[in-house]
């Protein structure tokens, strides 16, 4: 009995063995049918439909849940690329913004993954840089000389990852109606600098919330200095920011940080904002005016929060000027974000074909009716038959824009948001969020090798 | 026929148990050795990664964030007999002075299978500032009391402790109600004629019987501390405001997803395991050696 039973377990370890040594197989057989999709089947598989065999390509991005009409049109600018090219299939995978990131830290350790995704460039991109394909040279001249803010959108290292789509501009969205109940003139409440503050004052004294704000998830103070270190940084100080070079330690970064402390001492933002979240408790805040101000990124705020406050009621107008600034007039706006290939891509020159597909006239025209996106191409124009929406755009076009966003490395930020609140309510200070922002910007810098 | 069985003993027992050796160093001992040795190098994925020595480990315990965190840490295990003596205090008096005391321990229990996330956005909407809670003390007249629960530095860990509490009484009263009806009930009913009281006999008979369980209690919750808090913390403050509630999982996470910081976050890693070690490791040799030398 006891030597069947042996005998039924050496038998049973055998089977086991080759069942393990069988999948083994079978996962390096299905390794190499993987591979054997890449390089290899490059001739097979190009954009024009090649020798018919089928080619997925998958692409990740956040975007399509940006918008209510978001997943549809998306569908119709890949089924128009499967129609163009007969074999390719486009499996998209659309996640929640924080999803999307984590999600991409893991497939950029594997090297396995998305062929496409979406991507913001400058510092953020180059963090990736052993995960993404440059594109300076794979994209055609005519994609290439029409689409705008390619310089902001360049990494520290000189490559181009990220081919930039739609664009966006920060501005200051206000309630006029709000201003003028309160007794300010409301041509006059935002036109410089020392009348932002002046009317913050002047509305908290009355009970009334200046701005629109939200601490707790840190992304406010992150938009704030965009916003003032554009205005901040002249020529020379912007290319030595946006190539890795000057460090978080100048003093003009923490010029734009007390520029954020002096608004707060003017009681531009309530106290409760310390607990409120920028995504989405200030959007809200204003858009049911509960507040009067708030510096949006996009025309949709206004657009709603005039909706709800009635018609006229609100204004879309560029951000006062802070002291020192050397330019006349600057807004922060640049690029909504882009599109990248990675470099495990099964077939890189058809994941830029389909780039090249979302970046073109007819895709970035169907996303700006579908989604409200506006364009990045400087061939392409449009108008909103909203008014708020037009005097956006114009803010986004004005031709001295540039955006500090994409200079900031992604670990400098997360110390942004990290400390907001505490730098709020007063428990630390300018100098110290500057110095160790500025310790994990270099830190991140060198590992790109700057 | 006897030597021929012993002779395949061993083959067999390692055919039983192998497998499942096999899984757990493959899931478990395998990544930690790996992170262990990428730890000693400036681990780049997909880069070439330089040997460092010791630079991510002096790193780490040289940084501010570090050092706040495993002070945050010490802060929360600070509210061990609180998630001891509660459910142990529940349990004596389910034990036999309450009517039907499954339903109240499932009751208790309830909160135990709500996922973290669920927990922290419930919490996070009740504690907010301008969450439930401080709504109510406003409206009836207690604004005073009105306070940053989740933003305040000083209240972010204290309320953290209490919501562990809540979440996790209920796995304590089962453990320790499993654990307490092995227990002979005539040493209570001994203890009561010679007039022991309520406390004499939780404290005299009821915690010394049932010291194993309470022991392996303490255990989970100082692991749960250190290794568990990631989805509460997450969810409920992002670790804030600053690093006032960040706890060491998930600073790793921030430290690999947020920075992309892969060397200290190895180092990180194998410095909790080393701290967990200690904690366990160590007490447990002693009281093994102990014993042996009273055999």
């Amino acid at each position: 009995m006891t030597n069947t039973i042996a005998r039924g377990l050496r038998l049973l370890a055998l089977v086991a063995s080759i069942a393990v040594l069988a999948a083994c197989g079978s996962a390096e057989e299905g390794s190499n049918s993987t591979a054997s999709n890449g390089a290899d089947d490059q001739t097979a598989t190009t954009p024009a439909g090649g020798s018919g065999e089928s080619v997925t390509l998958e692409v990740w991005s956040w975007l399509p849940n940006d918008h209510e009409n978001g997943p549809d049109t998306y569908a119709q600018i890949f089924d128009a690329f499967e129609e163009a090219n007969p074999g390719v299939t486009i499996e998209l995978t659309a996640s929640p913004y924080t999803t999307f990131w984590d999600s991409w830290r893991n497939a950029s350790i594997a090297q396995v993954g998305p062929d496409v995704i979406s991507m913001y460039g400058g510092a953020t991109a180059g963090g990736y840089a052993s995960s993404l394909v440059p594109l300076q040279d794979l994209l055609s001249p005519e994609t290439a000389e029409n689409l705008r803010f390619i310089d902001s959108t360049v990494s520290p290292d000189g490559n181009l990852y990220v081919a930039p789509a739609g664009s966006y501009a920060y501005y200051l969205l206000y309630n006029a109606q709000m201003l003028s109940d309160a007794g300010l003139d409301p041509d006059q409440a935002f036109a410089t600098w020392d009348d932002l503050l002046a009317t913050c004052e002047a509305l908290s004294a009355q009970g009334t919330t200046p701005f629109a704000s939200g601490w707790s998830d840190g992304y406010e103070l992150e938009g704030y200095m965009y916003i003032f270190m554009t205005q901040l940084l002249d020529d020379e100080g912007f290319e030595s920011f946006v190539t890795g070079q000057l460090p978080l330690t100048d003093e003009r970064f923490a010029e734009g940080m007390n520029h954020i402390v002096e608004m707060n001492e003017a009681g531009c933002f309530s106290e409760e904002s310390l607990g409120m979240t920028m995504y989405y408790d200030a959007f809200d805040e204003v858009i049911a005016g509960e507040a009067v101000a708030f510096p949006a990124g996009g025309g949709d705020t206004a657009v709603s929060a005039e909706e709800n406050n009635g018609e006229g009621s609100m204004v879309v107008a560029p951000f006062p000027m802070v002291p020192g600034s050397p330019h006349e007039r600057i807004s922060d706006a640049g690029p909504n974000q882009g599109w990248s290939v990675t470099n495990w891509a099964v077939d890189q020159d058809l994941a830029v074909a389909l780039i090249e597909h979302i970046l073109s006239p007819e895709s970035q025209q169907l996303l700006w009716e579908n989604t409200d996106l506006p364009p990045n191409r400087s061939d392409l124009a449009v108008e909103s038959d909203h008014p708020l929406f037009d005097d956006y755009l114009g803010i986004i076009e004005h031709p001295t824009n540039r955006t500090t966003f994409m200079a900031f490395t992604d670990a400098a930020l997360a110390i942004f948001q990290r400390e907001a609140s505490n730098l709020i309510a007063g428990r630390t200070s300018v100098e110290a969020i500057l110095e160790e922002a500025d310790a994990a910007q270099q830190r991140a810098l060198s590992e790109l090798g700057q | 026929m006897r030597w021929g069985r012993d002779r395949a003993e061993p083959a067999r027992s390692a055919l039983l148990v192998g497998p499942a050796v096999l899984l757990v160093a493959a899931i478990l001992y395998g990544p930690t050795l790996y992170v262990g040795f990428q730890s000693f190098f400036d681990w780049r994925p997909n880069s070439p990664s330089p040997f460092v020595g010791l630079d991510n480990y002096l790193t780490v315990l040289g940084s501010d964030s570090f050092q706040t965190v495993m002070w945050n840490q010490f802060v929360l295990i600070l509210g061990l007999p609180l998630w001891v003596i509660v459910p142990l205090m529940i349990t004596f008096l389910l034990h036999k002075d309450v009517k039907a005391p499954g339903l109240w321990r499932t009751i208790y229990f309830v909160p135990a299978v709500l996922s973290p996330a669920l927990v922290g956005i419930l919490f996070r909407a009740l504690l907010g500032s301008d969450g439930v809670v401080n709504a109510g003390l406003r409206k009836i007249g207690l604004d005073w009391l009105a306070l940053g629960w989740l933003t305040e530095p000083h209240l972010v860990k204290p309320v953290i402790i209490v919501l562990i509490l809540w979440a996790q009484v209920g796995v304590g009263v089962v453990i320790f109600s499993a654990a307490l009806s092995a227990v002979p009930e005539e040493l209570f009913e001994a203890a009561e004629l010679d007039g022991a009281g309520w406390w004499t006999r939780l404290t005299r008979i009821a915690v010394p019987s049932i010291k194993d369980a309470i022991w392996l209690w303490v255990g989970f919750q100082v692991i749960a501390i250190f290794l568990f808090m990631f989805g509460w913390v997450y969810v409920l403050t992002g670790g804030g405001p600053g690093l006032a509630s960040t706890t060491i999982d998930f600073l790793v996470y921030q430290e690999v997803f947020r920075f992309g910081f892969f060397p200290t976050a190895a180092a990180m890693s194998m410095l909790m395991v080393l701290v967990l070690l200690a904690l366990f490791g160590v007490p447990a040799a002693l009281v093994r050696r102990r014993m042996r030398g009273t055999s």
